[in-house]
C-alpha cells in the first residue's frame, strides 16, 4: 500500500525528496555498488567509505504479500516479507545485503536471505548487553565489514570514512535541532532513514525545503513500536497529529547520537551503532526507557501510539513496560500486518484517539484561558 | 512383569505392593540425613491431588523405575524450596538449556533450575493461570509457552527467590528474553549472559569459545560472590565426571529406545528423561541413580526381548511438546517414538577432562540447538532420522516461538526430500478442546497413512 | 492482580512449610452451601451435580480457600446397609442400622463407591468440582472414620455397649469399616480429592479416652498411615468436646 499525504507541504517535500533520491539512484546505478542494510546496527558510513551506496531495506510500496517463502504467518511480518522486499524495483539491483544481528528473528531471517539469494549476504554478532565483549563484538562487524568490501572488490577508506562521519554528524545535528523545534514532519524524518542520499545531499535537500511551523492546537504524539509499513504514518499524520517524537528504528533514536571524529573511525562507528543503540532487544531495557520518558517529556507529548508489527518480540512483548513507563500519558497500543493491513481499523482507532487528544487539549487551553 | 502403560488409577493400586522399605530409602538430597521431607517415591496420584490434573489422562509405564522417574521429576517443585530451607544457594537459569548448569553445581551447596521449564505446569494442572498471570504483565498469546515462567516469578508460589538469576541473550529466543526482561524489571536481579551467534558454516569457531570462556569467567566471579566460595578446579573437573555419567547413561537409554526389538519405554518418560541433562531437577546426585535406575529396567527389556505391545510404527519427534497428551496419543495409535531433537544438542555429549574449565564450558555451550542456523537444526533431525531409522517424523511447535517459524519448512523440505513423511502442527494452549482435537485428528490420519505407506512399499 | 496468589498456591506452600501471601481460610461451608444455591438438602445429598454447583456459588461469595464434599457423617454406613433419613431441611440421619445381631458382621461386605448409597453422590461432585476448578482450588472430601461408621452400622448405643460387653465383635466392626474407608478413600483420591477425616462420634463428648485409644485412635492411625504412605496431607476433624 502506499502513503497518501493530505497535506500538501508534506507532500510537496516528499515529491521533492524522491526526485533527487529517484535520479541519484539512475546516475549511481552503474557508478556504485548498491548495498542493502537492515536496521540501526549498521554504520553506513563504512559502506560509503568502501565506496558503496547504502540503502536501507524497509517496507516498501509494490511488494507482494503472498511471497513470504520459507518462514511461517507466526513469524514477525517484516522479517517474512523481506525477500518480497527485495523483489521490488527499489531493491533489485543490490549487489549484496549487510546487517548487525539485533533480535533473534532478523537474525533468522538474514539466514533464510543467505540461504535464499543470489547476492552475499553478511550477518555479524552484535550484543544484546551493554559494555560486554567490546572487542569480539568489534571484531566481528569489523570483519564482516571487511568481507563485504572484498565481495565488491573494494576495499574501506579510513579516512573517508572519517570525512562520512563527519558528514553525518551534521546531518543528525540539523535534524535534532528540526525535530526539536518541530520543523520536520516525522514522514519526512523516515524518508531520510530510509535514503540512500549521502548525508551532504539531504543537508541541501533540508536547506531548500520550507521549513513546516508546528501547529500549537495539533495534539503532539510518540511513535514507538516496531518499524512502521508504508502508509501507516501518512494516516496518522491525516488526521492532524504532529508526530514529534519517535522512537521506531525509523525515528528520532537512528539520530540521537553524535559520532568521534578523532580516533579509529571503526571504534569510534561501534560506540554509536552497535553499544549506544537502545533497540529493544538490548538489555536491561531500562536504558531504552529512560531514553523514551525522557523525549517524551523533553518534547512536550500528548498522547502515545504504540504500533507493533504482529509477532515482533522486541517491541511487541515490552508494550506493556512501556506503558507503564509513560504512565500519566494516554497511550493507544495497535498491531499491524504488513501481508493484510486493516486499514479501516487502524483510521478508526487513530481518528478516535486523536480526537480525544484534540478535545482534552482544548479543554486545557480553555482553562488555562480562564485561569488568566 | 509385562511391561506396558497404565493410567494413574492402576498405579494406584500398584502402589500397594511396593515395599515399604523401597519408600522410605528413595530420598533427595541424601546429604541431609534427617530430612523428613526428602522421600518421593509416590504414584501419579498423589501428584493429582495437588493439582496436576492432566496425570489422570496420561498413561505411564509400569516399571517401578518409570515410577521413581516420574516421582522425582514431579517433587521437582518442592526440592527447590527445601534447598531454600536447608540453607542451599539457588540459581535460576534462563534460556541456555543446560549449557551453564555444570559450572553451578561445581559449587558446594548449590541447586539450579530452569523457570524456561514451568511452561509444562499449566499442561499438567490443565490451566492457564500462569499464562493469564503473564497476559497482565504484557507478555500474552503471541509469545511461547515460556511465558509461564513470568507468570511463575510473579506469583511466588512456583519456587522461592533465586539467589541468582542467569538470563541467557542473544542468539536464543526473543520470547524468553522478554520474559527475562521483565522479571528483571519485577526486582529479581539478573546475570545476562552473553551468547553470540555461531556460524555453521565457519571452519573455525575459536573466537566463539574465547568469547564464551569470558562470559562463563565473568558467571563464575558472581557465583563466587552469591557462594562465598572459591571456584576449585577440582570440584569443577568432579562435576563434570558426574555429569559425563549422566550424560552417556542417556545417551545408552537412547539407544536401547531406537534398537530394542519392542518400545522399552514410553514418549512422555523418554522426554523426562532427556530433559533431566538439564539441571537434574536439582539433584545431581540423585538424578544419575533414577537415570540408572531407569536403564537396567530399559536393558533388562531389551535382552528380554518385551516391551509395548501394538507400537510398532517408528517416529522421530521434532521439538518438545509442551503437551505430554500428544506423546501418550501417538503410541495409542501404535507408534513408537524412536528419537526426538528436543532442542537440546548442548546437552548431549561428553565434556573434555581436561583443561580449562571455562574453555570446556564454552566448547559444549557452543554445540547448542538454536545459536546458529536453522541449516544446523535440519542436520541435527537428519541425523536423528539416521540413527533410529524413523518412518515418520512429528514436528511439534509453538504459535509465536521465535525458531519455529523460521525452522519448520526448512526442515519439512529436507525431509520431502528424503520422501520421510511428515506431521508439522502447533501444540495448543490448555483448555482449548475444539482445537486440539484438529491434532488428533491429523495425527491419526497420519498414523493411518504412516501404516498404508508400509503395506505399499511391502508389496 | 498480578502477584497475587490463588488457594492452590497457598495451600501448595503451606504444606511444604512455605509461607504464603496469607494463611488460607478454609471455614467448613458444607450443607450451608445448599442454602446459597437455593436447594433444599434432598437435593445437596443426593445429588453431585447439585452439590458441585452450590458448592461453587458458596465459594464465590465467600472466596474462602477449598471446596468441600460432605453430606453427612453415616454415607459409608448407609452404603453398606444402614438406613438413613433423608431430609428437606437438615442433614441425613441414622433411621435403622443395619448391624441388629452381632453375627450379621460377617456378612457385611466392602461398598463399591461407584455405586452403592450415595458414595457415587461424593464421586460425582468431586470429578464436576476437580474438572471445573481444581486448577486453582483443592478439593477436600470428609470421610467418615470406622469409629463413626461403626456407629452408624450398629447404633450409637449399642456401638458404645459393643465396646464394653462385647469388644471382639466391636473391633471386628471397625476393621470392616475401616477397609471401607479405605476403599472410599482411593476412591475419592483417584476422583481429585484430599481427604479429610471425621470422627464425631469418638469426641470427648462422647466417649471416655480410654474408649478413644482402644476403638478410635488405632483405626484413625491406621488410615492416616495409609494416606501418609501416598505422602498426603491429612486433616482430621472431630466435633465437640476433645
Amino acid at each position: 500500500m502506499k502513503a497518501i499525504y493530505l497535506d500538501t507541504k508534506i507532500l510537496n517535500i516528499i515529491t521533492k525528496f524522491d526526485v533527487l533520491e529517484n535520479q541519484l539512484l539512475s546516475e549511481e546505478a552503474n557508478k556504485k555498488p548498491l548495498v542493502g542494510y537492515l536496521c540501526l546496527r549498521t554504520p553506513v558510513e563504512l559502506i560509503e567509505a568502501m565506496g558503496a551506496t547504502p540503502i536501507r531495506i524497509v517496507p516498501t510500496p509494490g511488494f507482494n504479500v503472498y511471497d513470504y517463502g520459507n518462514i511461517r504467518p507466526d513469524g514477525c511480518s517484516f522479517c517474512r516479507m523481506l525477500p518480497s522486499f527485495l523483489k521490488t524495483e527499489k531493491y533489485k539491483n543490490l549487489s549484496a545485503i549487510i546487517g548487525g544481528a539485533c533480535c533473534d528473528q532478523m537474525r533468522r531471517a538474514m539466514d533464510t536471505l543467505k540461504r535464499d539469494m543470489d547476492i552475499p549476504v553478511f550477518l555479524y554478532t552484535a550484543p544484546r548487553t551493554f559494555n560486554q565483549g567490546t572487542s569480539f563484538f568489534l571484531n566481528e562487524m569489523k570483519s564482516s565489514f571487511e568481507q563485504l568490501a572484498e565481495s565488491l572488490d573494494l576495499e574501506i577508506d579510513k579516512g573517508l570514512a572519517k570525512d562520512y562521519i563527519d558528514a553525518r554528524n551534521k546531518l543528525r545535528e540539523r535534524i535534532n535541532c528540526l525535530r526539536e523545534s518541530g520543523s520536520l514532519p516525522d514522514s519526512l524524518l523516515h524518508r531520510i532513514s530510509a535514503s540512500s542520499l549521502a548525508s551532504g545531499s539531504i543537508l541541501d535537500l533540508l536547506d531548500k525545503i520550507e521549513s513546516i511551523k508546528s501547529d500549537v492546537h495539533s495534539p503532539k504524539i510518540m511513535l514507538a513500536g516496531s518499524i512502521p509499513g508504508t502508509w501507516e504514518l501518512a494516516e496518522i499524520e491525516k488526521t492532524g497529529a504532529e508526530v514529534v517524537a519517535d522512537v521506531t528504528c525509523m525515528g528520532d533514536r537512528a539520530y540521537k547520537d553524535l559520532d568521534r571524529r578523532d580516533g579509529d573511525p571503526f571504534e569510534n562507528l561501534y560506540d554509536v551503532y552497535i553499544e549506544n543503540n537502545l533497540c529493544p532487544h538490548r538489555r536491561p531495557i531500562t536504558n531504552l526507557l529512560d531514553y523514551i520518558h525522557d523525549l517524551a517529556q523533553s518534547r512536550k507529548i500528548d498522547g502515545v501510539i504504540y504500533l507493533t508489527l504482529k509477532y515482533c518480540h522486541p517491541w511487541g512483548l515490552s508494550a506493556e513496560r512501556m506503558r507503564k513507563t509513560l504512565s500519566g500519558i494516554h497511550f493507544m497500543k495497535l498491531d499491524d500486518d504488513l501481508t493484510s493491513p486493516a486499514l479501516s481499523n487502524f483510521r478508526t482507532r487513530v481518528g478516535a484517539f486523536i480526537e480525544m487528544l484534540q478535545a482534552k487539549k482544548i479543554e486545557q487551553e480553555k482553562r488555562a484561558k480562564i485561569a488568566v | 512383569m509385562k511391561p506396558k502403560q497404565i493410567d494413574y488409577k492402576e498405579w494406584h493400586r500398584f502402589f500397594k505392593s511396593i515395599p515399604d522399605d523401597d519408600i522410605e530409602n528413595t530420598r533427595y538430597y541424601r546429604h541431609l540425613k534427617d530430612a523428613e521431607w526428602s522421600q518421593y517415591l509416590f504414584p501419579p496420584s498423589t501428584h493429582l491431588i495437588y493439582g496436576n490434573r492432566l496425570l489422570r489422562k496420561l498413561k505411564f509405564d509400569n516399571s517401578q523405575a518409570s515410577l521413581r522417574l516420574w516421582g522425582y521429576v514431579l517433587s521437582e517443585g518442592e526440592r527447590i524450596f527445601r534447598a531454600r530451607q536447608t540453607n542451599m544457594n539457588i540459581a535460576a537459569v534462563m534460556g541456555d538449556l543446560g549449557a551453564v548448569p555444570p559450572l553451578i553445581y561445581s559449587f558446594k551447596n548449590v541447586t539450579a533450575f530452569y523457570p524456561d521449564c514451568l511452561w509444562w505446569t499449566p499442561f499438567l494442572m490443565e490451566s492457564s493461570v500462569l499464562f493469564d498471570e503473564a497476559a497482565e504483565l504484557g507478555i500474552g498469546e503471541e509469545s511461547c509457552f515460556v511465558r509461564a515462567a513470568l507468570g511463575a516469578f510473579s506469583k511466588r508460589a512456583y519456587f522461592p527467590k533465586p539467589d541468582i538469576s542467569i538470563g541467557t541473550v542473544g542468539a536464543t529466543c526473543d520470547d524468553m528474553a522478554a520474559v527475562i526482561s521483565e522479571t528483571e524489571l519485577q526486582g529479581n536481579k539478573v546475570h545476562y549472559f552473553e551468547h553470540p551467534q555461531r556460524n555453521d558454516f565457519a571452519t573455525d569457531n575459536r573466537h566463539l569459545i574465547d568469547f564464551l570462556r569470558d562470559q562463563y569467567r565473568q558467571l563464575c566471579s558472581q557465583l563466587e560472590k552469591i557462594t562465598g566460595q572459591s571456584f576449585s578446579d577440582t570440584q569443577f573437573f568432579d562435576t563434570i565426571e558426574k555429569v559425563n555419567v549422566l550424560r552417556n547413561i542417556i545417551k545408552d537409554i537412547k539407544s536401547i529406545l531406537s534398537e530394542a526389538s519392542l518400545n522399552t519405554m514410553g514418549a512422555c518418560e523418554m522426554m523426562n528423561i532427556e530433559f533431566s541433562a538439564l539441571s537434574y531437577y536439582g539433584d545431581l546426585d540423585e538424578c544419575i541413580l533414577v537415570m540408572k535406575n531407569i536403564r537396567n529396567e530399559m536393558k533388562k527389556r531389551q535382552i528380554d526381548k518385551t516391551g509395548y505391545d501394538n507400537q510398532d510404527i517408528r517416529i522421530l519427534w521434532v521439538t518438545p511438546p509442551a503437551d505430554l497428551l500428544l506423546l501418550n496419543y501417538i503410541e495409542e495409535l501404535g507408534g513408537r517414538v524412536v528419537g526426538s531433537e528436543y532442542l537440546i544438542n548442548q546437552t548431549t555429549t561428553a565434556f573434555r577432562t581436561e583443561g580449562d574449565p571455562f574453555e570446556i564450558l564454552a566448547e559444549n555451550h557452543l554445540k547448542g540447538s538454536l545459536m546458529g542456523s536453522s541449516d544446523f537444526r535440519v542436520k541435527l533431525v537428519l541425523d536423528e532420522l539416521e540413527r533410529t531409522k524413523a518412518e515418520g517424523v512429528i514436528l511439534s511447535g509453538v504459535f509465536g516461538s521465535s525458531h519455529c517459524p523460521y525452522e519448520t519448512v526448512p526442515i519439512i523440505n529436507a525431509l520431502r526430500r528424503k520422501k520421510i513423511p511428515v506431521l508439522a502442527f502447533d501444540v495448543v494452549s490448555p483448555g482449548k478442546k475444539r482445537l486440539q482435537s484438529q491434532i488428533f485428528n491429523r495425527m491419526e490420519a497420519f498414523m493411518e497413512s504412516l501404516r498404508m505407506r508400509r503395506v505399499k512399499y511391502a508389496r | 492482580m498480578p502477584g497475587e496468589m490463588n488457594p492452590r498456591e497457598r495451600w501448595g506452600l503451606l504444606l511444604i512449610d512455605e509461607f504464603p501471601d496469607r494463611p488460607p481460610v478454609f471455614p467448613l461451608i458444607t450443607s450451608h452451601s445448599a442454602k446459597i444455591g437455593g436447594i433444599d438438602m434432598i437435593k445437596y445429598s443426593t445429588r453431585g451435580k447439585l452439590l458441585a454447583e452450590t458448592q461453587i456459588k458458596a465459594q464465590k461469595r465467600y472466596g474462602h480457600d477449598g471446596l468441600s464434599v460432605f453430606t453427612d457423617v453415616g454415607i459409608i454406613a448407609e452404603a453398606m446397609g444402614s438406613k438413613y433419613s433423608i431430609r428437606e431441611f437438615d442433614v441425613p440421619i441414622l433411621e435403622k442400622p443395619l448391624i441388629e445381631n452381632i453375627s450379621q458382621i460377617d456378612d457385611l461386605i466392602i461398598p463399591d463407591p461407584q455405586n452403592s448409597g450415595r458414595l457415587p453422590v461424593y464421586l460425582e461432585a468431586i470429578d464436576i468440582l476437580f474438572e471445573q476448578k481444581g486448577d486453582v482450588l483443592p478439593i477436600f472430601a470428609y470421610i467418615p472414620c470406622p469409629f463413626t461408621t461403626s456407629a452408624g452400622l450398629r447404633g450409637t448405643e449399642n456401638f458404645l455397649m459393643d465396646t464394653v460387653l462385647d469388644p471382639e465383635s466391636a473391633k471386628k466392626l471397625l476393621d470392616i469399616s475401616l477397609k471401607s474407608a479405605i476403599e472410599f478413600c482411593d476412591a475419592c483420591i483417584l476422583a481429585g480429592a484430599l481427604p479429610i477425616m471425621v470422627d464425631p462420634l469418638a469426641s470427648g463428648s462422647v466417649i471416655s479416652r480410654k474408649t478413644y485409644a482402644e476403638f478410635a485412635k488405632p483405626y484413625q492411625k491406621a488410615m492416616i498411615d495409609y494416606l501418609h504412605r501416598y505422602d498426603l496431607d491429612i486433616t482430621l476433624h472431630i466435633w465437640g468436646y476433645f
